[in-house]
């Protein structure tokens, strides 16, 4: 199979030799894979009037108990686990509580409007981090400030974690950690095996109606996924590509002008939103794939769902077209679905953005093993990020082990196998912007490899170090 | 597999757009083009290129590939890499890959490219075009790729509903658009849609209506048979009631003097369970109407039982049928009335003539409206309507006259201009103390009035008419004299 061995391909060029010696039909049929969407992230009762305690609250009462048994797993069952407010000063205890960073650069409104600072505009800046920031753990009622082996660099806020240490007697208000632990990634579902080759192809930020479209090269990636280009052995492995996962962001931000909803009703009312010629050409560009193949369309930041997470599913109306067929499968952000008993798991993007924009992880693949690690999606929800007030359910919370987590709208593709510690084994991939790249993930699912598939019109000269300028 | 005469017939077509029209011939576009599927459409255009390379006259030509295989990603991982590359850096790009896994014609044009702008756009037409095509030329079936079921998967919200009505109205409008003699089709589209929209929304309020009317006692006195307030009212439902109003009417025969509440209820529930089955009508728009319209058709229902009294059925069937008709023409689509109209200029102005003409239209449109929304009218009902029709047309009409007048009509065309047209127009005598009164203002108020509010006036004109028929009968001969002068 041409894209997960390198083997030679036959019958290449057979199209360049001329009609008699080739009296052959190429018939593929597209692999059939089945389908099953976890309706978890699916708001339901849509309440607005909640607070987000509720959410920390029930973040940390469901991971306790994980993290307890973490915690003994392994430092053992000597060691007492205390609440803040029954801490004993120099004793060696274990304390499971929520992290909260506390940063001064964080941006903050009340900063912004109280009256000593308002001459002081916030600096604007691409992360937030500071030498000067603090951690602190808070369980229920009390917080206090960590010190020691807990890096705070590479912490977020949100995140539920066991922390072994003790607060010294002359130190008071100081916890000493000495280790700490996360919940233990849930145990995986055996992967099916399967025989033939079957392939799913992540793309993200086709990026609609924005400068940096790249209309040609979307053109190229339909007509091979259709099965429109390519000799007879790229057709057949096209054929295999059995869905498409587009991981957000079909719409470029430019489509989103703000500047309407400020502007007077009679001066816009005669002007559509930008969007609407975005989204017509990305319905008739999905046509394209849908006729063919499954797609399942996840939101992402710039595209017309609501703006907390989990993003809800982008509705059919707006893509009328191309939603009249079975095969388009709009799905919320994050999204959770089964294809061919394959968990495959993942966010367009915008949890592991905001983790880089308030920690000092600098890779996103980095990022996105720490969520899997921390076992929670989106920690920095609702802190930074914006999030549905959920009460009695964190949905973020990973609680089953997916076999592919990926993140969608990420600077460029990288890729991990993660090791869990009861032999789960899950690929982790970043999906890199499609409008800045050009490039496409496709990973096997027979054998969970990942391999980047890039489409290019290179006029003139096709090599990488060419000035990318010229591949717009 | 292409024959023989096939292969040269497009192999001339293939010479015929690049040489002739300096086109750029994609292997996509090509494929759409002749209906080829998309592996012939690529042997076709190399074996146009190994032709014609031959010759020196001909060989003026460039050619783009495709190549896909296994490359080297900036940080020298293996990846699949798929190009689109001139002739010239074929050998380039072929040497990059280390395994090269398709290589074929992209596409043969005169014009040296500068980038690939041009190729895509070439493409992006016929797609556009020909997006439900595309699959059947593709080398790759997909078996499992099907329509969904036109019921919605969201029925319960109220927002497909009427996108599936809004759909219907456009199909109607289509329908008529080429039923019409000589109305552009857009202006007639653009028309009939909200007004459609918003006449179904009143359909169903209209039939219970109806069931209303024929079963209220017989002792309402009106004067005269009320045509401007009916049509008013009619104004808002489109044809497709007529069944449902002829199926009542049929009933009565058979029982004339039941009671009215009984019948009320009856009618009403007939009703609903037709729509319901045949429409995926939601109960709140089939609810509220009837309310916001009650007071309005109470008057009416007294009106139009004296006629029912007094006329035998067919008569009254006739009758009915007829203001339908003119209504339609007036609210949906009045361009195509005028043409109607100016054909009939010669005719006398008793309509026995036009009517006939209408009726024929009318008789096409009716069933091609009811076949696409699958209306509440059964099949013997139509055929009856047919018969009823023909009757119709061989009696003639007794009471209405019409007359001519040219109006100046403003209204904003489609690209937010605003137009003034004279347009001929035949208005029944009726009508005329409705248009003496618009005719005496200034002629900014109608205009304004056609501009601002051409969704509103299904609404807008009903309290205005019915205020202008009070005066009496006298009055309206010598307006008529008046208007025929003229």
């Amino acid at each position: 199979m041409i894209y997960s061995k390198l083997t030679a391909a036959e019958n290449v060029g057979i199209f360049l030799t001329e009609n008699e010696t080739v009296n052959q039909e190429f018939e593929f049929v597209r692999s059939e894979c089945s389908i099953e969407s976890n309706d978890k992230f699916v708001v339901r009762d849509r309440n607005f009037n909640r607070q987000y305690a509720h959410l920390y609250a029930e973040r940390l009462m469901t991971m306790r108990s994980r993290l307890s048994e973490a915690a003994v797993k392994k430092w053992g069952k000597g060691i007492p686990q205390r609440k803040l407010h029954g801490l004993n000063s120099d004793e060696r205890c274990i304390v499971i509580g929520t992290l909260f960073k506390h940063m001064e650069l964080q941006p903050s409104i009340l900063k912004e409007v109280s009256e000593e600072h308002n001459l002081m505009p916030q600096p604007i800046k691409s992360r937030y981090t500071d030498s000067k920031d603090k951690l602190i753990i808070e369980d229920e009622l009390q917080r206090i400030i960590l010190v020691g082996q807990l890096k705070c660099q590479s912490s977020v806020t949100g995140v539920i974690a066991a922390v072994l240490g003790m607060e010294p007697d002359d130190q008071k208000g100081k916890f000493y950690v000495e280790d700490y632990c996360f919940q233990e990634l849930p145990s995986q579902m055996p992967r099916p095996m399967i025989d033939e080759e079957k392939f799913i192809l992540f793309v993200s930020s086709f990026e609609f109606g924005g400068q940096e479209e790249r209309s040609f090269q979307m053109q190229m990636l339909a007509d091979l996924v259709s099965g429109q280009l390519g000799d007879p052995d790229q057709l057949k492995a096209s054929s295999a590509i059995c869905h498409v996962i587009i991981a957000g962001n079909c719409l470029s931000r430019s489509t989103q002008d703000r500047d309407s909803l400020s502007k007077a009703k009679y001066l816009s009312k005669k002007s559509s939103a930008g969007s609407v010629d975005a989204i017509r050409s990305l319905d008739s560009f999905l046509m394209e794939l849908v006729t063919s193949v499954d797609v399942t369309v996840m939101p992402g930041e710039y595209d017309p769902s609501n703006f907390t997470l989990p993003q809800q599913p982008l509705h059919p109306c707006m893509l009328p077209q191309s939603s009249r067929y079975n095969t388009l499968h709009c799905q919320t952000n994050p999204c959770e679905l089964t294809v061919e008993g394959i968990r495959i798991l993942g966010s367009s993007g915008q949890p592991i953005d905001d983790i880089l924009r308030y920690s000092e992880i600098d890779s996103s693949l980095e990022a996105l093993e720490n969520t899997l690690v921390w076992g929670h999606l989106a920690p920095t929800a609702p802190d930074t990020l914006g999030c549905y007030p959920f009460v009695k359910d964190d949905p973020f919370i990973v609680s089953e082990c997916p076999h592919i987590y990926f993140a969608g709208c990420q600077k460029e593709f990288s890729r991990k196998v993660y090791k869990g510690p009861s032999h789960q084994e899950v690929l982790l991939l970043t999906i890199p912007k499609f409008c800045q790249t050009g490039e496409a993930v496709l990973v096997s699912l027979k054998t969970l490899e990942a391999q980047p598939i890039s489409f290019h019109g290179h006029f003139p000269i096709p090599d990488e170090q060419m000035d990318t300028g010229l591949d717009k | 597999m292409a024959t023989n005469s096939e292969d040269t017939l497009i192999q001339e077509n293939i010479e015929e757009y690049i040489n002739d029209d300096n086109k750029i011939v994609t292997c996509r576009w090509l494929s759409l083009m002749l209906n080829l599927n998309i592996n012939d459409a690529k042997r076709a255009l190399n074996t146009f290129v190994k032709h014609h390379r031959n010759k020196p006259a001909d060989g003026l030509f460039n050619v783009t590939y495709f190549i896909a295989g296994l490359g080297k990603s900036k940080d020298g991982e293996p990846m699949h890499k798929c190009v689109v590359v001139p002739e010239a850096h074929l050998e380039e790009v072929k040497n990059s890959l280390s395994i090269v896994t398709s290589c074929h014609i992209y596409s043969v044009q005169r014009a040296k490219l500068k980038d690939y702008t041009s190729l895509y756009l070439t493409d992006y037409d016929i797609i556009k075009n020909n997006l439900e095509k595309c699959q059947l030329l593709s080398s790759i079936k997909c078996p499992r790729a099907t329509l969904r079921q036109q019921s919605k998967p969201s029925v319960k919200s109220e927002g497909s509903s009427s996108e599936i009505k809004f759909e219907k109205d456009e199909q109607m409008a289509v329908i008529s658009s080429k039923s019409a003699t000589s109305s552009s089709a857009k202006g007639v589209s653009k028309k009939a849609e909200p007004k459609g929209s918003i006449a179904n929304m009143f359909a169903s309020a209209g039939k219970k209506d109806k069931g209303d009317e024929k079963t209220s006692p017989v002792s309402a006195k009106v004067n005269e048979p009320t045509e401007p307030s009916t049509k008013a009212k009619v104004k808002s439902k489109p044809t497709e009631k007529k069944g449902g109003v002829l199926s009542l009417f049929s009933k009565q025969e058979v029982k004339n003097a039941e009671n009215a509440e009984t019948n009320k209820e009856k009618a009403s529930e007939k009703e609903r369970s037709k729509a319901s089955a045949t429409k995926s009508n939601t109960s709140s728009t089939k609810s509220n109407p009837p309310k916001t319209s009650q007071t309005k058709e109470k008057k009416n229902m007294k009106k139009r039982t004296k006629d029912s009294g007094d006329e035998d059925e067919e008569i009254l069937e006739r009758k009915h049928r007829r203001r339908i008709r003119t209504d339609l023409f007036d609210s949906s689509d009045e361009e195509e009335y005028v043409s109607d109209v100016e054909e009939e200029m010669e005719m006398s102005p008793v309509a026995a003539g036009d009517a006939s003409d209408e009726e024929d239209t009318m008789g096409e449109k009716g069933d091609e409206e009811k076949q696409v929304k699958e209306s509440v009218v059964t099949e013997d009902v139509k055929e009856k309507e047919n018969i009823t029709t023909n009757s119709a047309n061989a009696g003639g009409c007794r009471k209405r006259k019409r007359t001519q007048k040219v109006a100046s009509k403003t209204f904003v065309d489609e690209d937010g201009f605003i137009v003034t047209t004279k347009v001929t127009e035949w208005e029944s005598e009726s009508d005329d103390e409705v248009m003496e009164v618009q005719e005496q203002k200034p002629v900014i108020a109608p205009t304004k009035k056609n501009s601002v509010a051409q969704k509103a006036e299904p609404k807008g004109k009903a309290p205005s008419k019915k205020a202008a028929v009070s005066p009496q009968k006298g009055k309206q001969t010598s307006l008529m004299a008046f208007f025929k002068k003229k």
